[in-house]
C-alpha cells in the first residue's frame, strides 16, 4: 500500500481525499495527498544496516522464521483444544522446578500462552527483520492556539455572556449557583440506607453495637469449631484454647452473619496463679485460667500466638505484643490499648462460664469509644 | 491490488462517507514513535490492563458475589461440606470444576499485579526523565489517578474470594475506615452495612471492583494515551532529534507490528505464568471467619507498603473529650498514602514553580542533568521500600532469625534517616556524573595510549566523541538553567513588591534545586576541545598512516557504524531501497545536518588501487569477491606522500608481530581494548625491542569480549569485521576492534609491501 504515501497522483487513490463525488478537480489528484510538515524524511543519523537488508538468504531466513512461528501458534491453538476434551480436569503433574500442579492447568496455559506468544514473537521478527528500519522524521507543532483563535474564542465567550445577560441578571445567578449546590444533596441522603439496623441491633447506635457483645452473665463457654463445654481442667497449664459463647450457633442462624463471632471470640489461656501479675479486675481469673478477647486492639485480626513461657501473644498481622499475665498490656506495636478480660467463673455443672459481659468495647478503636 | 484490498477500499471509502476517517488515518498511520525500551513500560501497564478486562469478563460468568451461607458440593475434596459463603464456592468452583478456570482466574491475578507494577516503573521513568514537565503535566496528574485506582482494583479484587486471607485484609481495611476521626464509625457502618463482616460487603466490592474502577481507569486511560497521541511521545537526547521533532518508526507499518506483537507477547508471557505459577491457593487458605486467622498473612505487594505502615508507627493514641483519636491507625493508613499521592501529583507545579521554568519539554532529562529532581526520587523509592519491608517484617524476621522487636524499631529510625542519606548521595553521583560529562565534552574519551613528540613530551592522546555520544552528552547543554535570580524588594520603579516573601522562598528553593550543578560547555567551547583532541589525532596520525579525509565509519570507541559499500545513513539505506518508502519528498535542507563519524571510506577499489594491481594483491586461489569484501575493514597504511616512515602495529591471527617501534611509540589499537597502557603486557623479543604480547592466540579475553578479539571471521559474508554495535559511554574506552593490516596470514605478503623497510612479521615459536 504504498501508493498510500507517494505523491505519485497517478495512482493515488480517491478514497484519500474522501470525496465520494467523482468530481475531483485532476489538479486535486496532483497535489499531494497530505500536504506540508506531514512528510516524513529520513533521520540522516548514522545507521547500521541489518544483514536481512543486504543478504537475500538472510531475509529468507527471516521470513520463515516469522510464517514458523505464526505456524507454531496454530498447532498450539489445536493442541489447547485437544487438552481441553482429552485431559481430566482433576489430573495433577508433576513439572521440574514447579512441582506438582493440576495437569489440565499446566496443559491449557502452556499451549494458550505459547499460541499467543508466538503471534507477538512473529510480528516482532517480521518487524525487527524485515521492515526498514529507517528512523524517520516527524516535526512537532505548538499545542498552544493561535492569537487568532483565542481572541475569536474569547469573543464567543462575551457574545454568550451578554446573549444569555448572566452578568446582568444577578440573581438568576446567584439562584442558579445555589440550586447546582444544593441539587447532588438527595444522592448523597440516599446513601443513608446502606446500613439498615437489623431487629436485634434496631435502636442502637453504631457505637453500642460495637460495645456489646454475646457474652452475658452465666453464659457457658464452648470450644471454637466443635463447640463442647470446658470444664477447667480440660485447660492444660501453658495451653490455649479459642472459644465462643454457647449460643453463637443460634445466634448465627437467627441473624445469618458472622457478626456475633467476629465480636464474641476470646481464647482462654491456663497459667500458675501466682505467675499472674494483674488483671483487669479482682478474681477474672479461674484458678489461673484467663479469658481475653482474640480480636486485636490494633485493627483487628484475630489473635492467637501465645507464647506460654513469656505469656506473650503476638498478632499476625501488625505483630502487637500484649502481656497476658500482665493484665493484657501492649508490651510492644502498634495497638494502643490492652486486650479486653472477660471475667470467668464455673457454673453449679463446673463448666467454664462468663461471669459478667466485657467491660470494655473488644476489637479497634473508634471515634465514640472514649 | 487484491479483492480484498478492493474491499477494505470500499468499506474505507463507505465509513470515510459518513465520519471523515481517512483524514485521520492518512495522518495517523505515518505517526511517528520514539523507540526506546523504556517506553515499553507504559504498554506493558496497558496491556495488561486488557488481559485483566479479558479474564476478568470470563471470571464474571461464573463468580457469584453473595455472602449467603451454602454447603460446598464441588469437587475439592478437603473441603466438602464445609458451610462457606457462595462467593468463596463459586471461587472453588472456578479453580476446581470449570475448565480453564483456574488459569484465566491466575491470569487475572498475574496480570493485575503486572499491571500496578508496569504502572510503578513507568511512573519511574517518567519522573526520572523528567517527561512529566510542561506540556505533560496533566498526564502525570492522570497517571497518579491511575495508579490510584490500579491499588483499589487490586485490593478490591483480592477481597472478592471471601476466603481466609482476603477476609484478613477486609477486617483491617475496616478497622481503618473506623480509625477515622468523627466519620470513622458511621463510614463503617455504611460500607458494610452494621458490623464486621456482615452480609452485603462482597456484592457491594463487587460492583466497585468490575464497574466502577475499571469504567475510571479505561476513561482515564483513554485519556492519558489521547494526550500522548496529541502531545507526541517524547524521546531520548540523541542525533538528529531536537525539541521541536520526533525520530522514530512510523505506526504503519513497524510500530504497528511492534506494538501488536508486543501486546501478544505479555499475553502469551501472562498466560505461561498462569499455567505454571500458582498464585493466590484460596482452596488451602479456607473460607472466612471472623474469629481465625493464618500466620504470616500477606497482602499483595502493592498493599505491602501502607501495611509496612502500619506495622511500623509507634502506638500513639489520644482520648480527647471522650473521643478517640486512633494516630497509630489514622496516620500510617489515611494521612501518609494522602501525602504521598498528592505531592506526586502535584509535583510537576511544583517543581516549574521552583525553577521558572516555562519551556516545553520533548527532549528528556537524562537523570544526572536534574540532581535534584534525581535524588527526590531515589529519597521517596528509599521511603517506600523501607515501608515495603515493613511489611514483610514477620516474613524476615523468621527468615533471617531476627527479632521481629529489632526490625520495628530498625525501620521507625531508618524510615526518617535514609531517605535524606539516599537524597545526599544521589544528588552527589549525579553531580560527579555532570562534571565526567563536562570532561568528554570538552577533551573526549581518554584512550590510554602515550604518544612522544618528537621534542620528548609525552601525551595521552585523547579521542573525539562519536556523533551519537556527542549528542547525548550536549544535551546538558539544552537541560541546564542557572537558579532564578534574587527578588528585589522594591523595583526599578519603586513599587514595592508584594509578593516579596514568597519570592524569597522561591529563590531559595531554586538555589537548593540547582545547588552545584556542574555548568556545561558552551558549543564553542566543545568544538574547541575536540578540535584540541583532534590535533592531538593528528600527531598520531603518522601512526595511523590513513587519509583523514578518507575516512571509514569508525566512531572512536571502535565500533564499526558501516562498513563501505553499505549505506551509512538512514537515508542512503531508505535510497538504496528505491526511495519513497514513507516521503514525498526528500528535501536534503530541512534535515538537519548531522555530523558523520570521521573514519575512511575506502571502496575496495580504492584499496586495491593502493595496494597495487588486483591481480598482484589478489592471492593465488583466493576467492576474489570475498578477498575484496575482507579488505574493507583492514585499514591500510598508506605510504604517506609526505615521506613519513609510515609506521603500523601488525597484528597476526596466530600470534603477535608488527614493528617494535611503532608499538613502542603508541600501542595498538588491538591493546587498548584491553583498558589502558597500565594493562598492557610486554616482553622482551629476542632482537631486544620491546613488544606488545597480544592476548590473541595467547590468552583468552576478559569478560564478554571475545567477539571483538576475533581476529576473522572467515566465510563472513561482509567481511571479518561486522558492525559492531555502539557501546555504551562507560565501555567506550574498552574495546575496540582491530583494524589494523596483516591479519591474514596469506595476506602477509601485502603487508609487507606495503610497509617498505618494516621488519619481517614474526610469529613465536
Amino acid at each position: 500500500m504504498s501508493d498510500l504515501t507517494t505523491r505519485d497522483g497517478a495512482s493515488a487513490p480517491d478514497h484519500g481525499h474522501g470525496h465520494g463525488n467523482g468530481d475531483v478537480p485532476a489538479d486535486d489528484l496532483a497535489r499531494p495527498l497530505y500536504e506540508g510538515p506531514g512528510a516524513l524524511p529520513a533521520a540522516d543519523i548514522p545507521h547500521r544496516p541489518r544483514r536481512s537488508d543486504f543478504d537475500p538468504k538472510a531475509a529468507r531466513r527471516a521470513e520463515r522464521q516469522v510464517a514458523g512461528l505464526f505456524l507454531l501458534s496454530m498447532l498450539m491453538v489445536v493442541l489447547f483444544v485437544v487438552a481441553y476434551i482429552a485431559i481430566d480436569p482433576q489430573a495433577d503433574i508433576y513439572i521440574p522446578v514447579f512441582g506438582e500442579i493440576g495437569y489440565m492447568n499446566f496443559a491449557l496455559g502452556l499451549t494458550f500462552g505459547l499460541g499467543v506468544f508466538c503471534i507477538g514473537a512473529g510480528a516482532i521478527q517480521w518487524a525487527k527483520k524485515l521492515m526498514p528500519d529507517v528512523e524517520v522524521v516527524q516535526e512537532r507543532h505548538s499545542l498552544a492556539s493561535t492569537p487568532h483563535e483565542d481572541v475569536e474564542t474569547a469573543e464567543q465567550y462575551e457574545r454568550g455572556k451578554e446573549e444569555s445577560g448572566f452578568a446582568q441578571y444577578k440573581v438568576i445567578r446567584r439562584t442558579l449557583i445555589a440550586a447546582l449546590a444544593l441539587f447532588p444533596i438527595p444522592l448523597v441522603v440516599m446513601l443513608r440506607d446502606l446500613w439498615t439496623p437489623t431487629d436485634s441491633a434496631a435502636g442502637l447506635s453504631p457505637a453500642e453495637q460495637l460495645s456489646t457483645t454475646a457474652w452475658v452473665e452465666g453464659m457457658p463457654i464452648v470450644t471454637d469449631g466443635t463447640y463442647v463445654k470446658i470444664r477447667p481442667e480440660d485447660i492444660p497449664v501453658g495451653g490455649l484454647v479459642s472459644a465462643l459463647p454457647e449460643d453463637i450457633e443460634e445466634i448465627q442462624k437467627a441473624e445469618h452473619n458472622l457478626n456475633a463471632r467476629g465480636k464474641a471470640a476470646i481464647i482462654l489461656v491456663r497459667m500458675e496463679p501466682d505467675e499472674i501479675r494483674a488483671q483487669q479486675g479482682d478474681g477474672w481469673d479461674y484458678q489461673g485460667i484467663l479469658a481475653y478477647s482474640k480480636i486485636c486492639t490494633h485493627v483487628g485480626c484475630p489473635i492467637a500466638l501465645y507464647e506460654h513461657r513469656t505469656h506473650h501473644l503476638l498478632c499476625p498481622c501488625h505483630q502487637s505484643t500484649f502481656d497476658l499475665a500482665d493484665a493484657g498490656n501492649v508490651i510492644f506495636g502498634p495497638a494502643a490499648r490492652r486486650m479486653p478480660q472477660l471475667p470467668i467463673g464455673v457454673n453449679e455443672e463446673g463448666f467454664l462460664v462468663a461471669k459478667a459481659p466485657f467491660a470494655e468495647p473488644i476489637g479497634p478503636s473508634f471515634w465514640e469509644r472514649g | 491490488m487484491s479483492t480484498t484490498e478492493k474491499v477494505g477500499e470500499s468499506v474505507a471509502t463507505y465509513v470515510d462517507q459518513r465520519v471523515g476517517s481517512n483524514r485521520f488515518l492518512g495522518r495517523s498511520l505515518k505517526k511517528v514513535f520514539p523507540d526506546h525500551w523504556s517506553f515499553m513500560l507504559g504498554e506493558i501497564a496497558l496491556y495488561s490492563f486488557i488481559i485483566v478486562l479479558l479474564t476478568g469478563v470470563f471470571l464474571t460468568l461464573f463468580y457469584k458475589p453473595s455472602m449467603i451461607e451454602v454447603v460446598y458440593d464441588g469437587s475439592y475434596v478437603p473441603l466438602k461440606g464445609v458451610m462457606m459463603s457462595e462467593a468463596y464456592a463459586s471461587t472453588l468452583d472456578i479453580s476446581f470444576d470449570v475448565r480453564g478456570g483456574l488459569l484465566i482466574r491466575q491470569m487475572h491475578h498475574w496480570a493485575a499485579l503486572l499491571f500496578i507494577a508496569a504502572m510503578a516503573v513507568h511512573m519511574f521513568r517518567v519522573f526520572f526523565t523528567g517527561a512529566f514537565r510542561k506540556p505533560r503535566e496533566f498526564n502525570w496528574v492522570i497517571g497518579i489517578g491511575l495508579v490510584t485506582l490500579g491499588l483499589g482494583a487490586g485490593f478490591s479484587g483480592y477481597s472478592l474470594p471471601d476466603d481466609l486471607l482476603s477476609g484478613t485484609g477486609l477486617q483491617i481495611a475496616r478497622g481503618i475506615v473506623q480509625a477515622i476521626p468523627i466519620i470513622g464509625t458511621w463510614a463503617a457502618f455504611l460500607l458494610f452495612d452494621g458490623e464486621f463482616p456482615g452480609t452485603e460487603f462482597i456484592s457491594r466490592l463487587y460492583g466497585v471492583h468490575i464497574l466502577l474502577i475499571p469504567g475510571l481507569i479505561l476513561a482515564l486511560v483513554t485519556v492519558h494515551l489521547m494526550m500522548v497521541w496529541t502531545q507526541k511521545h517524547t524521546q531520548f537526547p540523541g542525533p538528529g532529534r531536537t525539541n521541536d521533532n520526533v525520530v522514530g518508526y512510523p505506526l504503519m507499518p513497524i510500530y504497528m507490528a511492534k506494538a501488536g506483537g508486543f501486546f501478544f507477547i505479555v499475553f502469551g508471557i501472562t498466560a505461561l505464568i498462569g499455567g505454571l505459577v500458582t498464585i493466590n491457593p484460596i482452596w488451602i487458605f479456607g473460607p472466612y471467619t471472623p474469629d481465625q486467622v493464618g500466620a504470616g498473612s500477606q497482602p499483595d505487594w502493592y498493599i505491602g507498603w501502607l501495611d509496612g505502615a502500619l506495622r511500623i508507627f509507634p502506638n500513639i493514641e489520644t482520648v480527647l473529650f471522650g473521643f478517640t483519636i486512633s494516630w497509630n491507625i489514622f496516620i500510617p493508613s489515611v494521612i501518609i498514602p494522602g501525602i504521598v499521592f498528592t505531592v506526586a501529583a502535584l509535583y510537576p507545579f511544583l517543581e516549574a514553580w521552583v525553577t521558572g521554568d516555562k519551556r516545553n519539554h520533548n527532549l528528556l532529562d537524562r537523570p544526572r542533568n536534574a540532581p535534584t529532581r534525581t535524588a527526590l526520587g531515589v529519597m521517596a523509592i528509599t521511603f517506600y521500600v523501607l515501608l515495603f519491608i515493613g511489611g514483610g517484617n514477620d516474613i524476615i524476621a523468621i527468615t533471617f532469625d531476627l527479632s521481629i522487636n529489632s526490625i520495628i524499631w530498625f525501620l521507625r529510625i531508618a524510615v526518617i534517616v535514609l531517605p535524606p542519606i539516599a537524597f545526599l548521595v544521589t544528588r552527589r553521583i549525579c553531580i560527579g556524573l555532570q562534571r565526567r560529562d563536562r570532561e568528554k565534552l570538552l577533551h573526549g574519551y581518554e584512550s590510554g595510549r602515550i604518544l612522544r613528540l618528537p621534542h620528548g613530551e609525552f601525551i595521552e592522546v585523547h579521542e573525539p566523541l562519536n556523533v551519537k555520544d556527542r549528542a547525548v552528552l550536549e544535551s546538558a547543554i539544552e537541560a541546564y538553567r542557572a537558579p532564578l535570580p534574587a527578588p528585589e524588594r522594591v523595583d526599578a520603579n519603586g513599587v514595592a513588591n508584594k509578593h516579596y516573601r514568597i519570592d524569597v522562598i522561591r529563590y531559595k528553593l531554586s538555589r537548593w534545586f540547582y545547588a552545584d550543578d556542574i555548568v556545561p560547555p558552551t558549543r564553542a567551547e566543545i568544538d574547541a576541545g575536540q578540535a584540541h583532541v583532534s590535533h592531538d589525532a593528528a600527531l598520531e596520525a603518522p601512526l595511523h598512516a590513513y587519509d583523514e579525509d578518507e575516512t571509514v565509519m569508525v566512531p572512536f570507541h571502535g565500533g564499526v557504524l558501516h562498513t563501505a559499500g553499505e549505506p551509512a545513513t538512514n537515508r542512503e539505506q531508505l535510497e538504496e531501497r528505491g526511495g519513497n518508502l514513507y516521503l514525498h519528498t526528500i528535501d536534503p535542507s530541512s534535515a538537519p545536518a548531522t555530523p558523520r563519524c570521521r573514519g575512511a571510506r575506502h571502496s575496495s577499489e580504492a584499496l586495491l588501487e593502493l595496494l597495487g594491481s588486483e591481480s598482484s594483491a589478489l592471492p593465488q586461489g583466493a576467492d576474489e569477491e570475498k578477498f575484496r569484501r575482507d579488505q574493507f575493514v583492514t585499514r591500510p597504511s598508506r605510504p604517506l606522500a609526505s615521506g613519513h616512515a609510515p609506521l603500523v602495529g601488525l597484528r597476526c591471527r596466530d600470534g603477535p608481530c608488527g614493528s617494535g617501534t611503532a608499538l613502542r611509540a603508541r600501542g595498538s589499537h588491538g591493546d587498548s581494548r584491553r583498558g589502558g597502557a597500565g594493562r598492557q603486557r610486554r616482553r622482551r623479543r629476542a632482537d631486544g625491542s620491546s613488544a606488545r604480547i597480544g592476548s590473541r592466540g595467547e590468552r583468552q579475553p576478559r569478560g564478554g569480549r571475545a567477539h571483538h578479539r576475533q581476529p576473522h571471521r572467515r566465510g563472513h559474508p561482509r567481511g571479518p569485521q561486522r558492525p559492531l554495535p555502539c557501546r555504551r559511554s562507560s565501555r567506550r574506552n574498552g574495546p575496540r576492534p582491530n583494524l589494523h593490516l596483516g591479519l591474514h596470514p596469506a595476506r602477509r605478503d601485502i603487508a609487507r609491501r606495503l610497509v617498505p623497510g618494516e621488519p619481517e612479521v614474526s610469529t613465536p615459536a
